[in-house]
């Protein structure tokens, strides 16, 4: 059954097949769970996020549309979720700990780990608009026509912020020495 | 100077989504416009710095604690499946057991069946049996204990030996709804808690079937309203431990 379509599951689901809806979860625990970290950065939150994202699912199954991508439905609770937890906190991000290199090389000589460290330190300095269509496109791999299901805006609006969000991403980095201009 | 329309084709690009005519035209702005070939140049290190973020492994228990939390809901939503688990409760062994037990040891308790339960959330299809009323005296000493206090819930869960049976006691107090998901050896319940307007005392007692197993703890759940896990912890089952 593991290579049974999602709107089939969906619909064993429905008729109340629970082994389906295991495999919905195993299929799609690590994208949401780290859509989730992306977006919060915290591992337990992005934990608590990626459970109530499916027990949503479980409990709204029959709402689902079938006419749209099953992952652009869980996506859109997993950044709706993550978006609301960070609603939760303080009004203020938590911006990256790790003071910039004060003489920092080029980006093909740092780290993986370091530039990996930094890409998430930027990322939680845009809005989280912002950093959810990058969560989307960098992380989750979705089309223009995903985002735009999964954020419900027409197309050209998503283009539009995920334009925006680069350039800022791209300036953090920038002023972080993690790019070169 | 780069136009509007360029700098899209060149995100476009990078992401996959250009039309051949599209690439076409793409092509003939970057061998004549620098401008264009500095900002694509520019992307394409975002791009290679964003990639660095890889997808983590999530937690191990996460599907585990979907799974639990799902349980209670199952059973919320299929009523019928609940119904017919409650039938038994009270006319098992185990409520027999839990009668003497609570004879003996908790002297002021008041037994209440499920569907009595002053609970907004009646799907606690396994419970063996509801106290009502606070500072029942006459205790043994329990194996072990748990103290929680947590904002959403406080006081303490207990285990106990009577004879071959273990019997695990809730004494918490919920300020609002949390879940409290108790397994052993192969059994788990589900316990709804704090769904009082006022944080009044609950006090529960769940028997599980069969003989206490040795060095098989009591693994006990916390979740919140929103489903989301509060605390987890352990009770030792078992006085040989």
């Amino acid at each position: 059954m593991v290579d049974v379509g999602d709107a089939e599951l969906v619909q064993r689901c429905c008729n109340g097949d629970r082994a389906a809806f295991e495999i919905l979860l195993k299929r799609y625990e690590r994208p949401v769970y780290n859509a989730a970290l992306r977006m919060l950065r915290n591992p337990e939150d992005a934990r608590d996020v990626a459970q109530t994202v499916f027990l949503k699912v479980y409990e709204h199954l029959s709402e689902y549309d079938p006419k749209y991508r099953f992952y652009s439905w869980i996506y859109r609770i997993a950044v709706n979720e993550s978006l609301h937890g960070l609603s939760r906190r303080h009004p203020v991000e938590p911006i990256d700990e790790q003071e910039p290199d004060e003489h920092p090389g080029p980006d093909d000589e740092v780290g993986d780990e370091q530039i990996s460290h930094q890409v998430q330190g930027a990322l939680m300095r845009l809005k989280p608009e912002h950093r959810a269509v990058i969560v989307l496109k960098h992380l989750l791999g979705c089309s223009y026509q995903d985002m735009s299901e999964i954020l419900e805006l027409p197309e050209k609006t998503v283009k539009s912020r995920l334009f925006t969000a680069r350039q800022m991403l791209k300036e953090v980095l920038l002023d972080q020495g993690m790019m070169r201009p | 100077m780069i136009q509007e329309r360029h700098v899209e084709l060149i995100h476009a690009e990078l992401d996959g989504e250009l039309t051949s005519e599209q690439r076409a035209e793409l092509s003939r702005v970057l061998l004549a416009n620098p401008e264009a070939r500095a900002l694509r140049d520019q992307l394409a290190r975002l791009f290679s710095a964003v990639a660095k973020l890889e997808l983590a492994d999530p937690p191990p228990e996460l599907s585990d604690s979907v799974l639990s939390a799902l349980g209670a809901k199952l059973r919320k939503l299929r009523p019928g499946a609940a119904h017919s688990a409650r039938r038994t409760w009270y006319t098992g062994p185990a409520f027999r057991y839990a009668a003497v037990f609570v004879g003996g040891l908790l002297a002021s308790a008041v037994l209440l069946a499920p569907g009595a339960r002053h609970s907004a959330r009646p799907d606690v299809s396994e419970l063996v049996g509801t106290i009502g009323g606070h500072g029942a005296a006459g205790r043994g000493s329990p194996i072990d204990r748990v103290t929680l206090d947590l904002t959403q819930v406080s006081g303490a869960v207990n285990s106990y030996q009577l004879d071959d049976q273990l019997v695990v006691e809730l004494d918490l107090t919920a300020s609002e709804p949390i879940e409290l998901v108790a397994r052993h050896a192969g059994q788990t319940v589900h316990f709804s808690l704090g769904s009082r307007p006022d944080a009044t005392p609950e006090r529960v007692i769940w028997l599980p079937a069969g003989k206490p197993q040795a060095g098989s703890d009591v693994e006990l759940e916390v979740y919140g309203g929103g489903g989301q896990l509060l605390h987890r912890d352990s009770l030792r089952a078992d006085e040989s431990e």
